[in-house]
């Protein structure tokens, strides 16, 4: 057994909880930045590869079927490749390879069906990528276009709304039980990663298209503001969910008191989130990234915070006035909170430093 | 050593925690956080965001309105507001969280008091003095609380006040910089200095050794570079050499700190990626002596691939070499 694991095996060992240490069979681990390198270098190789693609093969501009055919050999080579090989240098090439494959296809599919199917079908590819590919940062990616795709599907249909409560379930679900599917654990990362990007990133343009809607308001606002709270409050389910998901996986160390004051404050947060769109998913996300003590979800629940306070304060269906509103009665609940919690829980000490080593 | 999430992951992955043992071998090497780690959580952040909010929403009433306002309120509201967020942080500096949120309000605040000092009495300072008078009169709060996060916001505001007066005056160092780049130039110069002295003083003082802070001076400082360096190759007037050779020195001073004394794989991945981009630039403007034809991109991306694999091939060593130790 390799040192690095002595310290927690050993922990685990005098607890009763694991038998004589086996071989460990070390996997995949680098960090989450030499993960983004590899993607971005395999983005850049892509550009290239289909600017070769498109020099060689001139007759590709204008030949959808060409495009649809080369698209899907590229594709198909790609995941061959990565399946057989592990090696850096072919997994860079198979992503760019890939990445300029999907190009392809999406763009033939494109010219060729309606838009409303066009992206259903591109929601499903993605999804089978996802699901198909063994690499991480490919399921990354595929994640993020089939999330993508989903939310495009929606907005045909008009019901881009529940994306933000569609899309946190599952990639709540998924966090949460990740340790329930060992053998497949690395891959539901990878697609929560994938799942936790696209909402942050979609989610802020949900907002910037109601801002849109509400200066044209030949739909009539209320309409708008309707299908606005609505799509709050799906979400607020969803983070009663998650509450209900984190106690029911910390049974034996969460009291009642805590159940309740977690069913209010996240009452209070729904409640809040009607007027100030966002707040809610980068208060899940932080959530869950503590819930198993992952560093990476908690920063992206921070950016998501920061993303959506930002674009509250671009928001033009509210005043200056009843923003300050909203943000001082936030701001008094939240700390009004905070002095609660110390007095419902006053034996409770600070355990930043244990909690840190942990993550 | 790795964190005991990603040793449990591993030891979980290998089949050697049987799956009914799992939920509470969680709990033991506190992957799931306890009650008392969750009360903690809870408060920082509803701390934070409900001290945020608060500032904010007093900024959002204050700009409401402006019209209808006096002067004297204007300014007391501000003013009563900063006494009251420092007397919060010498009042109850034992408790850190809200001492060290108090502070932050109260800084953020004396930027709203600038603002409205120079709208109030039309001074004619240009925007760059706001932001580079905010950083002056900040900085005792800076060295007093001993907080990391304070100080980005200063470095922050002294990188606005570098932008902004350059966008007022343009070019004015062209004694010192033959190039239309003095901008990126001073902000270079200004994070990678801020960046060296972090570093110097993180060994020597303990609250100053966040790594999260670091690495955005790095970003930041590395970002400018990068960008000298491809504008220097694209420009047209051939003025790469100088960018090309600080980068150069650049790389190699990177490798030297955070490789060999204080190893920083973040740094170390982003050092690699600046050269990515640079090497292919390089390449890039050669061909452009030649003629462009399919053969010169697969060439390009046989090579962004090559460097892109080296790259990730040559941290997971050094990761490895690091976690055995």
């Amino acid at each position: 057994m390799k040192k690095q694991h002595l310290h927690v095996w050993k922990t685990l060992y005098k607890a009763g909880l694991t038998d004589e240490p086996k071989t460990i069979i070390q996997t995949e681990n680098s960090p989450w930045y030499i993960k983004t390198l590899l993607a971005f270098s395999g983005w850049f190789a892509a550009i290239f590869l289909l600017i070769f693609i498109f020099l060689l093969i001139e007759d590709i501009l204008n030949n959808k079927d060409l495009k649809l055919i080369i698209g899907c050999l590229l594709v198909i080579v790609a995941g061959v490749v990565l399946y057989f090989f592990s090696n850096d240098f072919f997994e860079n090439l198979a992503l760019a390879g890939s990445l300029a494959g999907q190009a392809l296809l999406t763009w033939s599919l494109s010219e060729t069906m309606q838009t409303m199917d066009f992206w259903f079908v591109i929601f499903i590819f993605q999804a089978i990528l996802a699901i198909l590919v063994s690499n991480f940062t490919h399921r990354v990616l595929s994640a993020f276009f089939s999330a993508g795709a989903f939310y495009m599907t929606l907005n045909e249909y008009g019901s881009q709304y529940s994306f933000n409560a569609i899309i946190l379930l599952s990639l709540s679900y998924l966090w949460l039980n990740e340790f329930r599917f060992a053998k497949h654990i690395r891959s539901i990362q990878a697609v929560g990663y994938g799942l936790v990007l696209s909402l942050i990133s979609f989610n802020s343009n949900v907002i910037f298209f109601s801002n849109n809607l509400l200066l044209d308001s030949s739909n009539g606002i209320n309409q708008m503001k309707l299908l606005l709270w609505t799509g709050e409050i799906l979400t607020s389910a969803v983070l009663i969910y998650i509450i209900w998901q984190i106690l029911q996986n910390n049974q034996s160390s969460i009291s009642r008191k805590i159940l309740i004051s977690s069913f209010v404050g996240a009452s209070i947060l729904g409640l809040v989130s009607l007027e100030t769109p966002g707040i809610t998913i980068g208060i899940s996300i932080l959530l869950i990234g503590f819930s198993i003590s992952n560093r990476i979800l908690m920063s992206l629940g921070i950016v998501a915070l920061i993303l959506y306070t930002s674009a509250y304060y671009y928001s033009l269906e509210a005043t200056l006035l009843s923003k300050a509103l909203t943000l001082f009665i936030l701001g008094l609940s939240l700390i009004t909170i905070s002095y609660l919690l110390k007095i419902i829980f006053p034996k409770n000490k600070l355990e930043d430093e244990e909690q840190l080593d942990a993550t | 050593m790795s964190s005991a999430r990603k040793q449990i992951i591993e030891l979980v992955e290998n089949e050697c925690i049987p799956e009914k043992n799992i939920d509470a071998a969680l709990q033991i090497v506190k992957v799931r956080p306890s009650e008392n780690a969750w009360f903690s959580f809870l408060n920082l952040v509803f701390l934070w965001i409900g001290g945020i909010a608060l500032a904010t929403s007093v900024i959002f009433f204050i700009a409401y309105n402006w019209e209808a306002l006096g002067d004297f309120i204007k300014f007391g509201m501000v003013q009563l507001l900063i006494v009251l967020a420092i007397g919060i942080y010498w009042k109850l500096e034992s408790e850190k969280i809200l001492s060290k949120v108090a502070l932050f309000v109260a800084t953020i605040l004396l930027g709203v008091l600038l603002a409205l000092f120079g709208q109030t009495y039309q001074t004619g300072a240009d925007p760059w003095q706001l932001f580079f008078n905010w950083a002056l009169l900040m900085i005792p709060w800076a060295m007093v609380a001993r907080f990391p996060a304070l100080w980005i916001l200063w470095l922050a505001l002294i990188n606005l006040s570098i932008v902004l007066y350059f966008q007022a005056f343009g070019s004015a160092l062209h004694v010192l910089f033959n190039s239309n780049q003095d901008m990126l130039w001073i902000l270079f110069l200004f994070n990678i200095l801020a960046q060296s002295l972090w570093e110097l003083f993180a060994s020597r003082m303990h609250w100053l050794n966040e790594r999260w802070a670091i690495r955005i001076l790095g970003v930041a400082s590395g970002a400018m570079l990068t960008s000298l360096v491809i504008m220097g190759l694209f420009s047209g007037r051939n003025e790469n050499l100088f960018p090309t050779i600080i980068w150069f020195c650049w790389i190699i001073s990177m490798y030297l700190f955070y490789r060999i004394k204080n190893l920083d794989l973040f740094m170390l991945a982003g050092s690699c990626l600046s050269g990515i981009i640079v090497i292919v630039s390089f390449i890039i403007k050669a061909m452009e002596r030649g003629n462009w034809d399919a053969g010169n991109f697969l060439f390009l991306m046989i090579v962004v691939v090559a460097l892109g694999a080296g790259s990730a091939f040559w941290l997971k060593k050094v990761n490895q070499e690091d976690v055995a130790e």
